[in-house]
């Protein structure tokens, strides 16, 4: 089963995600910020990470630097509400950047198409 | 023969006579009881000089001594001092007394005291001699007349003034001292009559002739006499010679009419800054009647590039054919002001022929034979006449003016000479006064510096002009950059808000998804939760319309591209929109256009935009025009419909974020066009008429577009 890690500030959203994507049948962790995601991509190495970009203590940017560091292999999928992060080059080394919208076709896509890539 | 004397002298003391016998030594001999009493207080007078008892004059002396010598009896009057050493006015009578064949040894003056009417007459007398010393030595002609009017009296100053001795006029009336227009006009009659009616006349200016026939200004009094019966007895006339006062007095007001002529004429260049104007009227004022009333005057001005005066403007006749036509129809009645006023209008119109004359003329201002380059050069004036010319360079000058005679003046302004002025009197020929070439220096003066005023004046307002213009240049860019900034503003709050209104919109819209797949196909609630689905993700794309308008696509993919293709590329996709409205497409795209450096994602945009209105627009069925071409330096690409139109009052806002007649959408679709646009630093106009339709056009100029394109991003 696939590890998904889910990188939300709101925790309304973060509970949506973490049953939608149960449902479509991944191994779903979450972290409301940069710090947590950081101690769970050491301890689970998850497969894809979906990152929010505007958080409190270390935002997305900063985390997908961190993450990358640790290891260069995970998928990462930016699902921010800002479209300006798109000119940050970091966010170039994200396989993708989705705009948060209600419909998760989007994202659930991606995310197919990364983890079984 | 003291004895007789003591007789005579008991007799006539009586009358109060004194009488003295004076020897050739002037020492009194005897003197009688009347002047020994009263002269008591002098002691002893026999034997003494008898000047004390008598202020002697040098006439009195005289005629003592002269009556030594001759038997006559003298008389003369003699002021005496009586002993309260007042004067008294006394008769003395010589007597010379001869003994014999002697020689005469005594003489007896008998001193009588002169009665009081015989002493006023005396005074009268003396007055009267005063008098006529005054009048005949008076620089004023002071003549008598007697009842008749003839001449009795004749002073010097008479002689002085007109010539005449006394004797050649006594006796005659005065008519031969009067002008003869003025004996035709009557005057010596009317002054007679004045005379008669007020006794008087005083003061009255008027003209004499003197012997010579030279005419004086004569300032008249004439005064009638009459006696102590009231009977006239005469007239006295003072006649002054006030020509030289006249003279000055005409001069003074002559210079004071010209100056003010002048100052009229200077007035008037003065209130222009428009420098043919301001030349034309200068022209005019040295023409004109009321001004200094030259046949013609040219104007030759210094060109600085060139180094030439240049002939640059003329006013005047060029013929005499001509100037019967000018001045006739000129008139007489008008006065400078109106001449010049008159001018002002209808330059231009006038002397076109002289004009023409003038500005074939261009002389190098090194050539100092030219007499115009030696005014300009030296700032002196000359007079030039055919007779006197010397060099044919002033002779062709002559001819080439077609005149015979003209002055140069020269234009001196501030520090140089900026040109010389030439007038003529080529048609009357009247004779040019040295007096008048002053006044004109004068006002060539005036006029030169006018003419720097208005050259100043001209690189001032044109300096001004390019000022207005960047100010106005900036004050746009300011107001753009105002816009810009606000837009900014709004949009930055706006970011803000859709952005913190995005987040709980997806977790709403997300839950409710997850509880319609929940919902039985038959639940009761479906319909209501497709409403809410629906609804979020309106609200969600209204919120990426806000987004994408305040940050737009901020990468420009810019690249030389034919626009006939991305066109083509939209109208497809759009094709079947068109047909689903019922619209047709009328295309008329020039080919070969040059290639323009731009966004084809972006342009677009645009174009999609512009159809998908204009559809709106036409609500159902229409025509859809599209147009490219080139014109002033520009692609132009118009988008025409067959709609609605747009309403004036609102034509200006549709650019407007926000801005919106539709009651769906948010307005955002012409900003962001306009936005895209000027990111290119393309442009869109806009037409519209009510019912008929609307045209956009799209400009897409070819300077700063494929020439910039490194510079842009």
């Amino acid at each position: 089963m696939a590890k998904l890690l889910i990188v939300e500030d709101e925790k309304n959203l973060r509970t949506l995600y973490e049953k939608e994507f149960k449902n479509d049948g991944y191994e779903v962790f979450l972290a409301a910020e940069g710090n947590e995601a950081l101690d769970i991509v050491e301890k689970e190495s998850p497969d894809l990470v979906i990152m929010d970009i505007r958080m409190p203590e270390m935002d997305g940017i900063e985390a997908i630097k961190e993450i990358l560091n640790k290891n260069k292999n995970i998928s990462i999928i930016i699902n921010s509400a800002y479209s300006s992060y798109m000119d940050n080059f970091v966010s170039w080394a994200a396989k993708a950047y989705v705009i948060k919208s209600s419909d998760l076709t989007e994202l659930k896509s991606k995310v197919k198409e990364f983890i079984n890539a | 023969m003291l004895e007789v004397f003591e007789k005579i002298s008991n007799i006539i003391s009586e009358f109060e006579i004194g009488v003295l016998l004076v020897g050739k030594d002037q020492r009194i001999w005897w003197a009688n009881d009347y002047v020994l009493k009263k002269y008591e207080s002098k002691g002893n007078l026999i034997g003494k000089n008898y000047d004390v008892v008598m202020e002697c004059d040098d006439n009195c002396k005289d005629v003592l001594n002269s009556s030594f010598s001759s038997n006559e009896i003298k008389r003369i009057i003699l002021p005496f001092k009586s002993n309260e050493d007042q004067i008294e006015y006394c008769r003395i009578i010589f007597i010379p007394i001869k003994e014999g064949n002697r020689s005469i040894e005594q003489v007896l003056l008998l001193i009588i005291n002169l009665s009081k009417s015989e002493k006023t007459a005396y005074e009268i007398f003396e007055l009267n001699k005063f008098l006529s010393n005054v009048v005949l030595n008076s620089a004023d002609a002071i003549i008598s007349l007697d009842c008749q009017g003839r001449i009795k009296s004749w002073n010097k100053g008479a002689e002085t003034i007109f010539e005449y001795k006394s004797n050649e006029v006594i006796g005659r009336k005065l008519d031969f001292l009067f002008p003869r227009s003025l004996i035709e006009e009557g005057e010596p009659e009317w002054i007679e009559k004045v005379v008669l009616e007020n006794n008087a006349i005083v003061n009255y200016e008027t003209e004499r002739i003197t012997k010579s026939e030279r005419a004086i200004i004569a300032s008249v009094t004439r005064t009638l006499l009459k006696n102590e019966e009231n009977e006239i007895v005469g007239f006295s006339e003072i006649i002054k010679d006030i020509t030289d006062g006249k003279k000055i007095e005409e001069e003074l007001k002559n210079t004071v009419e010209e100056l003010s002529k002048l100052n009229q004429i200077a007035e008037f260049i003065h209130s222009t800054h428009n420098i043919d104007e301001l030349l034309n009227l200068m022209l005019t004022g040295v023409t004109a009647g009321e001004g200094f009333r030259f046949n013609r005057a040219f104007l030759f001005l210094y060109n600085e590039d060139k180094k030439v005066l240049e002939g640059t403007n003329a006013i005047g006749p060029s013929n005499p054919e001509e100037a019967g036509k000018i001045w006739s129809s000129l008139g007489k009645s008008k006065s400078l002001k109106d001449i010049l006023s008159l001018y002002k209008d209808n330059v231009d119109k006038t002397d076109i022929e002289i004009k023409k004359i003038v500005q074939n003329i261009k002389i190098d201002i090194s050539n100092n034979n030219n007499i115009l380059c030696k005014a300009f050069n030296t700032g002196q004036h000359f007079i030039v006449e055919k007779d006197k010319a010397f060099d044919n360079e002033t002779l062709n000058l002559l001819k080439e003016l077609n005149t015979d005679h003209f002055i140069v003046i020269p234009l001196i302004g501030r520090k140089n000479s900026i040109g010389v002025l030439v007038v003529d009197n080529a048609i009357s020929k009247a004779r040019i006064h040295e007096e008048e070439i002053g006044l004109m220096r004068l006002f060539a003066r005036q006029s030169s510096l006018a003419i720097e005023n208005a050259k100043l004046y001209n690189s001032i307002e044109e300096k001004l002009n390019l000022l207005s213009k960047a100010y106005l240049d900036l004050e746009n860019s300011q107001k753009k950059l105002i816009e810009a900034e606000r837009l900014a503003g709004v949009g930055a709050v706006t970011a803000k808000i859709a952005h913190e209104i995005r987040n709980p919109l997806a977790s709403i819209g997300g839950f409710v998804r997850i509880v319609k797949e929940n919902l039985k196909d038959d639940d009761i609630n479906l319909d209501s939760i497709n409403i809410v689905v629906e609804e979020v993700s309106r609200l969600e794309k209204i919120l990426a319309d806000i987004v994408s308008f305040i940050k737009p696509k901020t990468i420009s993919e810019k690249k030389i591209g034919n626009l006939n293709d991305t066109i083509e590329k939209n109208l497809k996709i759009m094709s079947e929109e068109f047909s689903e409205n019922k619209i047709i497409l009328e295309k008329y795209l020039f080919n070969d256009l040059p290639e323009l450096y731009y966004d084809d994602w972006e342009i677009s945009q645009v174009l999609l935009n512009l159809f998908r209105n204009a559809i709106q627009a036409m609500s159902s069925s229409g025509k859809l025009t599209i147009r490219r071409y080139l014109s002033d330096d520009m692609v132009k690409v118009e988008v025409e419909d067959s709609g609605k139109g747009i309403p004036e009052n609102i034509i200006k806002e549709v650019f407007n974020p926000f801005f919106t007649t539709k009651s769906k959408g948010m307005g955002l679709g012409l900003p962001i066009c306009k936005q895209i646009l000027s990111n290119h630093k393309f442009d869109i106009d806009i037409r519209s008429e009510l019912n008929k339709g609307t045209i956009f056009t799209l400009n897409f100029p070819l300077i700063n577009n494929t020439k910039q394109q490194n510079l842009d991003f």
